[in-house]
């Protein structure tokens, strides 16, 4: 009996994807019903929500019982009882609200994305933000400014030294001291490598969201070795602590810049490889082309920086603009896109990926000898050999450590090229040893606010892909 | 010995002169070679085999570039060994000549770039160095950067941080540590400065300089829209792109907020900035009608600092907790807050409870008992700027910063 059942069950199977598609093919073709007149007749005499039973053929002994004019009367001039409350005839719909909440694998951190849907396509999109604010500018108020340096570490997580670059390079626009070639170098030379994570990064869990995984593991093996180079410089794999106002810390280790000699020449096959997986894709050209537009006039009004302007054919590059540290002495070109959708912000990525490299080579050629500080031990602690021998490099010492360096009054905006955008530091300074304001310009604040323009009319697929190539990262766009 | 060029020995006796000859040449080779660390193809093989294949090859290879600049004519380089009396002096002689074809070419190459910034300079009156490909582009390009030239006030497109006259160079060669400044991109942020403020005398209240080459506008808070647009619209301006948007509380004064308007131009390089000020409870105009990019600054703006703006389309709380009261970036906000949050398992939902901490919060007083800047004694951040003179047609009247 459970056998013939089910031998029944399995009999229209074939039958059943026939009539599976027809139904899909119905579904498909996009008829949204509306109510016709046939559902208002039925619907607009019952106050509740039942249905009123009035036939379609009226019999000769209906119309002697006068059933044809009752019905018309009642068509035509309902009477509704006294408990009714609700509202007839309309019927309010609203559309759907998805939360794609805080916790979400694709949320890249912690965005609550409220969304409006009609059916799967997004007519409003409003972000939250907030949710790993840390007040990090208030607390940088309120530290000297070799202390507020680890706050930048953790600003935007993902590129810790681009980050460290812009404090130093604003303290030190307000210090008016420029720092010794070698440090310059050594800090271009790492500002590339972390720009080299940085694409790796965004890069590789875009391409997660979008749904493929394989390039988030390969990369991220080189990801390891960039935080091991981290490490051997200044001994953090990520939070550096190393690119400080008046040079860098310490000095590169022996071998270092053999290793990523090494490295860089064996990384361009990488990309390649991320190239062959991805760039030529038809998966991934379809979830990317098109998708995410945004017009240069819009990109500018809007206030986006960085690849989200270059992607729409706007030139604007800060280390080409305003270079800083050994920018202008180093040879690079940047890639710049045409349509302002995805896809061409997917493959600038990559290629600013290989310029790095190029950067990285020239860096590593042209490293000078020197030294790394400037030598005003006012500004820059001296090194322990010589405080443990020299009353004054005691003293500079203790008061470097305690106190902080003052830095004279002024205020300045310095902006680099982070991997994200233009990240900026605002620094107001009042002659004591502590910041007055500290404003972080952090690109992904303005790639967020505009999510709703950007994916208005798209599916939620595409705002996945939308959220991966601004390249948002909580940690700056919170603080 | 190959037999091409037997013919071209005399006698036989002289062969062995020659295979002497020809390993001394190989002994000079092997030692070149060594030093430079770069083998020519077939050497190294060579080299390995024994001395005749290295003989062999010496007569026969074809001409290895970095190493022998000519292909090797052995009879000639027998005859000069032969010779080798005035063999330094013929050497040192021709090192001298190569060397001074090296400064030919590099002085061609010098005077070629000279005369590429002089034309440069003659058509658009801007100095020009051709560091960055953008630039090149451009100008193989054409047009677009000499109708800028003729157009602005301003026209800071080719903008690099070294400072570039010969002033410069030699202050920058006394004290290689201070911090760089172009002149030239200084005195057209100036020049701008005083046509804005010529254009709007009405809320233009001063232009000035912070940090050395940053020009800021102060302007009255009535004029935030005018003078947004202005220099989003204006052709000798063009900022069209928005960079941030913030606070500054000072709380001494009257007016305690002062919020900052950065913007870009892309069009001519440059950067300014535009600063007002307002109180607790007078609003100022959104800039959301000139810059639609706006709105999250002014939001953060408002929840930090409390900060009003009229109408902006949605102004409300951004960064803090959904339920937050107060304004946290105030000075007079406490840095620990008043409340703190906590998970209580008994509720088994987070709680908010005054904040109280094991240990005061402790400042330290790290202020040194001597004073640090003398200059800035009466003003504290007020100070670090220079204003730039709007009347006169002069440049700007500096003062020492230090």
């Amino acid at each position: 009996m459970a056998a013939a059942a089910r031998l029944r069950l399995l009999a229209p199977l074939a039958a059943r994807p026939q009539a599976a598609a027809s139904t899909q093919q119905q579904r498909q073709s996009h008829t949204i019903w509306y109510p016709d007149a046939k559902f208002e007749r039925d619907f607009k005499t019952a106050g509740m929500l039942t249905k009123l039973w009035i036939p379609d053929r009226i019999s000769d002994y209906d119309k002697e019982l006068g059933l044809d004019k009752l019905n018309k009367l009642m068509v035509n001039a309902p009477v509704q009882g006294d408990a009714v409350q609700l509202k007839q005839r309309e019927k309010e719909l609203e559309n759907m609200i998805l939360n794609f909440g805080p916790q979400h694998p694709a949320a890249h951190g912690v965005l609550r994305l409220v969304l409006k849907l009609e059916g799967e396509v997004i007519i409003k999109a409003i972000p939250h933000i907030g949710l790993l604010h840390r007040a990090t500018e208030k607390l940088i108020e309120h530290k000297t400014y070799t202390q507020a340096l680890p706050y930048f570490d953790r600003l935007d997580y993902v590129s810790m030294m681009n980050n460290e670059q812009a404090w130093s390079l604003a303290v030190e626009k307000l210090l008016g001291i420029d720092i010794p070639p070698r440090a310059k170098y050594i800090r271009t030379l790492f500002g590339e490598l972390t720009r080299i994570q940085n694409h790796i990064m965004g890069i590789t869990t875009h391409a997660l969201d979008i749904g493929a995984m394989t390039p988030f593991f390969w990369m991220f093996e080189e990801r390891e070795k960039l935080f091991e180079f981290s490490e051997r410089v200044c001994g953090a794999r990520m939070h550096a602590n190393y690119v400080r106002p008046g040079g860098v810390a310490w000095d590169l280790p022996l071998g270092l810049m053999d290793d990523i000699y090494d490295w860089a020449v064996k990384y361009t096959e990488r990309i390649d490889e991320l190239e062959d997986m991805l760039s030529e894709n038809r998966i991934w050209k379809a979830r990317t082309q098109d998708v995410g537009i945004v017009s240069a006039a819009d990109a500018l009004n809007w206030g986006f920086s960085g690849v989200m302007v270059r992607g729409s054919g706007i030139k604007q590059d800060v280390r080409k603009t305003q270079p800083y540290d050994a920018y202008g002495e180093v040879e690079f070109d940047v890639p710049v896109g045409t349509k302002g959708d995805c896809y061409d912000r997917y493959l600038c990525r990559v290629e600013e990926m290989r310029q790095s490299l190029h950067i990285i080579h020239q860096c590593l050629n042209k490293m000078p000898a020197g030294e790394i500080k400037v030598d005003d031990h006012k500004v820059v602690p001296p090194k322990r050999k010589e405080m443990k021998e020299s009353m004054e490099s005691l003293i500079h010492h203790f008061k470097f450590f305690t106190e902080g360096f003052q830095v004279p009054p002024g205020a300045t905006y310095v902006p680099i090229e982070a991997p994200k955008g233009e990240f900026g530091v605002y620094l107001v300074a009042d002659g004591t040893s502590k910041p007055y304001r500290c404003y972080i310009r952090a690109p992904g604040f303005a790639h967020l606010a505009k999510i709703h323009d950007v994916c208005y009319m798209s599916l939620i697929a595409d705002v996945v892909a939308v959220i991966g190539t601004m390249d948002i990262v909580f940690g700056e766009v919170d603080r | 010995m190959s037999g091409a060029h037997a013919a071209n020995f005399t006698a036989k006796d002289t062969e062995k002169e020659n295979q002497l000859l020809l390993r001394e040449l190989d002994e000079k080779v092997a030692e070149v070679c060594e030093k430079r660390r770069v083998y020519p193809a077939k050497y190294k093989e060579a080299l390995e085999a024994g001395l005749d294949a290295r003989l062999e090859w010496l007569t026969t290879a074809p001409v290895a570039g970095h190493i022998l600049p000519a292909p090797l004519d052995v009879p000639k380089i027998v005859e000069e060994l032969k010779t080798t009396s005035d063999d330094k002096d013929r050497l040192r002689a021709r090192n001298e000549d190569l060397r001074k074809e090296i400064a030919k070419t590099q002085d061609e190459l010098e005077a070629m770039h000279k005369y590429k910034q002089a034309l440069y300079q003659a058509i658009t009156g801007d100095t020009f160095v051709p560091r960055t490909l953008m630039l090149k582009r451009a100008l193989l390009g054409g047009s677009p950067l000499v109708r800028a030239a003729l157009a602005a006030p301003l026209s800071t497109s080719t903008i690099c941080a070294q400072a570039q006259d010969t002033a410069g160079e030699k202050k920058s060669i006394k004290k290689p540590t201070i911090w760089k400044i172009d002149e030239n991109v200084r005195e057209k942020l100036a020049n701008f400065g005083r046509y804005a403020a010529e254009c709007l005398p009405k809320y233009v209240q001063q232009a000035q300089f912070a940090a050395g080459d940053e020009l800021e506008l102060l302007i009255h808070p009535d004029g935030v829209i005018p003078v947004l647009s202005f220099l989003k619209g204006n052709h000798s301006a063009q900022f069209t792109n928005l960079t941030f948007i913030t606070c500054v509380d000072v709380p001494t004064r009257k007016n305690r907020f002062e919020v900052v308007y950065a913007l870009y131009s892309v069009r001519f390089n440059g950067r300014v900035r535009v600063r007002t000020y307002t109180d607790e409870v007078a609003p100022l105009e959104s800039a959301c009608s000139v810059f639609a990019g706006a709105d999250w600054f002014e939001r953060e703006v408002y929840d930090m600092y409390g900060v009003w703006f009229n109408n902006h389309p949605d102004l409300r709380r951004i960064l803090t907790d959904y339920g937050f009261e107060g304004h946290p970036f105030r000075k007079d906000f406490p840095l620990s807050g008043y409340n703190e949050v906590r998970y209580d398992p008994e509720l088994r939902r987070i709680v908010y409870e005054p904040t109280e901490l094991a240990q005061e919060f402790r400042r330290f007083d790290l202020e040194t008992p001597w004073e640090a800047f003398p200059n800035f004694r009466n003003s504290s951040i007020t100070s670090g700027y220079e204003q730039i003179e709007l009347k006169q047609q002069q440049p700007p009247a500096q003062q020492e910063k230090k």
